[in-house]
């Protein structure tokens, strides 16, 4: 049997790619292919390619990155978008890995405590709790997704049979057009989660993401006042996981 | 060179040692959107080249179906693809003019939806010389069309089309054009040194443009968190504790307060009186 493998689809907004790439070649402790996306029209990433290109290439270290696929979008859909941009490169790419990492350069100025935020969605990628994701993955067929438990959220409310979301016109609507029909509410707030490549993949493949992609919103959209089909597919990338017959699971 | 030109080739010409990097001197691999694997080959090509930017020159004979659009859409993220003031380049090639713009248009606008703005179509239809622009085959033709496109209209960007059938006709041909330039530069020398400079000019003009865009859409950002921060959230909930709590005291009061610290051991006794020194004990 072969080791496991994973793909990492990260992307990024604020720049400080070689601090990235270096990040995750010391904490990923399997052999890992990083599909990286880039913010092209933020502030912070206006390097010229070519250049941009070379260093990350030197960046590459240790015994566990096989390669770099880079990447470049505009703003649109914030990390879901750029998240989308990987995924359909990884299906160009024709990558087998058994699961997937999705992260991001999350940074949330308009929390208090965002860098408490931060540390916990980030600690995915900790060897311990890769350790144990890999184990459980193992252990469980059931199980699709894993994340830390405290970024596991429910918004629907059983009793009232409704979502408590701004959100919940868009989350109505995506989920009876993507048929998604499980009863399971719960999603990972932030989108940094493990999940097995083979559901996440079948579905990609009948659902082309720059078809999902050109439906999301452009810009710094956010969901603090009215909802939008980018935080949507947020909960939506949990759900169509839970569709085809499998799980989530806390560490 | 002072004019954009495009060397239009396929695999096998661009996967082998091209010229050194020139100014306005770009490579773009023809494929066939109606051939198995065409798009597929020139994909594979324009990722795993990391020092050269290539563009795709399609060869338009029927509509594009919604999946070839889409997979032409995959290519613009590729960081190798090549962009013209940030804007990425598309050669359309084909015998049927209204076709071409058709299927450029449609590409637009999936590319719009992408939140890919402007691209630069080039729509190429035949030999001749049109607008400025010209598509050649042979090295011979190629000069001697470059050599009236400058003396015609040497002050606005032409763009050429070559297409070498090998590595080397492709550098025989860059060396007919560099020695066609070089004499229009010796007819000519101060018309042509003021058209580098509005070239450089105009380079730096798109990248300080963009700057300014990428600068005004983040203070917009900034903008939006402070406005969230203020506005119905817990930031606000600790600012209305601090004016109900603290602020409304008068300000004897609050100056006591300072004074019960120092002597309480809380604050030095030196930060009464001036700033530069450690406030607060811990």
């Amino acid at each position: 049997m072969n080791p496991p493998s994973c793909s990492i689809f990260f992307h990024n907004y604020y720049g400080r790619h070689e601090d990235w790439i270096r990040l995750f070649s010391q904490k990923i402790g399997i052999a890992f292919t990083l599909f990286y996306n880039i913010t092209d029209d933020s502030l912070y990433n206006l390097e010229d390619d070519h250049r941009l290109m070379d260093r990350l290439q030197q960046a590459i270290s240790g015994p566990w990155l096989k390669k770099i696929v880079l990447r470049r979008s505009p703003n649109q859909g914030k990390d879901i978008g750029g998240k989308l941009v990987l995924l359909d490169t990884c299906l160009h790419e024709q990558e087998n890995s058994e699961y997937s990492i999705f992260l991001h350069d999350k940074k949330s100025p308009y929390k208090i405590q965002n860098q408490e935020w931060k540390d916990k969605l980030f600690r995915i990628i900790e060897p311990s709790f890769a350790e144990k994701a890999m184990v459980s993955f193992a252990k469980n067929k059931e199980i699709g997704i894993i994340a830390g438990s405290d970024s596991i959220y429910n918004e629907y409310d059983y009793s009232q049979q409704a979502f408590i979301s701004n959100n919940r016109s868009q989350l109505i609507q995506l989920r009876s057009g993507f048929a998604i029909d499980s009863t399971d509410y719960r999603y990972v707030a932030g989108t940094m989660f493990w999940v097995r490549s083979l559901p996440l993949l079948d579905f990609f493949r009948r659902y082309p993401p720059l078809e999902i992609r050109k439906t999301l919103e452009k810009g710094n959209i956010m969901d603090e006042t009215s909802g939008s089909n980018t935080h949507a597919w947020e909960r939506m990338l949990s759900w169509l996981i839970f569709a085809q017959g499998y799980t989530i699971k806390g560490l | 060179m002072i004019n954009r030109i495009f060397f239009i080739s396929d695999k096998a010409v661009l996967s082998g040692d091209l010229l050194p990097p020139e100014e306005n001197i770009y490579y773009s691999i023809l494929a066939d959107p109606l051939v198995d694997g065409s798009l597929e080959d020139a994909y594979t090509l324009i990722t795993h080249s990391t020092h050269l930017s290539l563009a795709l020159t399609l060869d338009i004979r029927e509509r594009l179906t919604a999946e070839r659009i889409r997979f032409i859409t995959s290519f613009l993220f590729i960081p190798s693809y090549l962009t013209l003031e940030f804007r990425p380049v598309i050669n359309l090639k084909g015998h049927y003019p209204e076709l071409l713009r058709e299927e450029a248009a449609s590409l637009s606008a999936y590319f719009s939806l992408q939140g890919i703005p402007k691209p630069v179509f080039h729509i190429i239809t035949g030999d001749e010389v049109a607008e400025g622009n010209g598509s050649f085959h042979s090295g011979e033709a190629l000069a001697a069309g470059y050599t009236h496109l400058l003396r015609s209209e040497p002050d606005s960007y032409a763009t050429i089309f070559f297409y070498p059938a090998s590595g080397e006709i492709l550098r025989s041909a860059f060396l007919s054009l560099q020695e066609a330039e070089m004499q229009y530069r010796r007819e000519v020398p101060q018309l042509y040194s003021l058209i580098q400079t509005n070239r450089r000019l105009e380079k730096e003009l798109h990248s300080l443009n963009r700057r300014y865009a990428s600068t005004y859409t983040e203070l917009n950002h900034q903008k939006q968190y402070l406005e969230i921060l203020r506005s119905d959230h817990a930031t606000k909930e600790l600012q209305d504790y601090y004016n109900n709590e603290y602020e409304i005291l008068p300000l004897w009061y609050k100056r006591f307060g300072h004074i019960l610290k120092v002597l309480t051991g809380k604050r030095t006794f030196q930060s009464l009186f001036r700033d530069g020194v450690k406030k607060y004990k811990n």
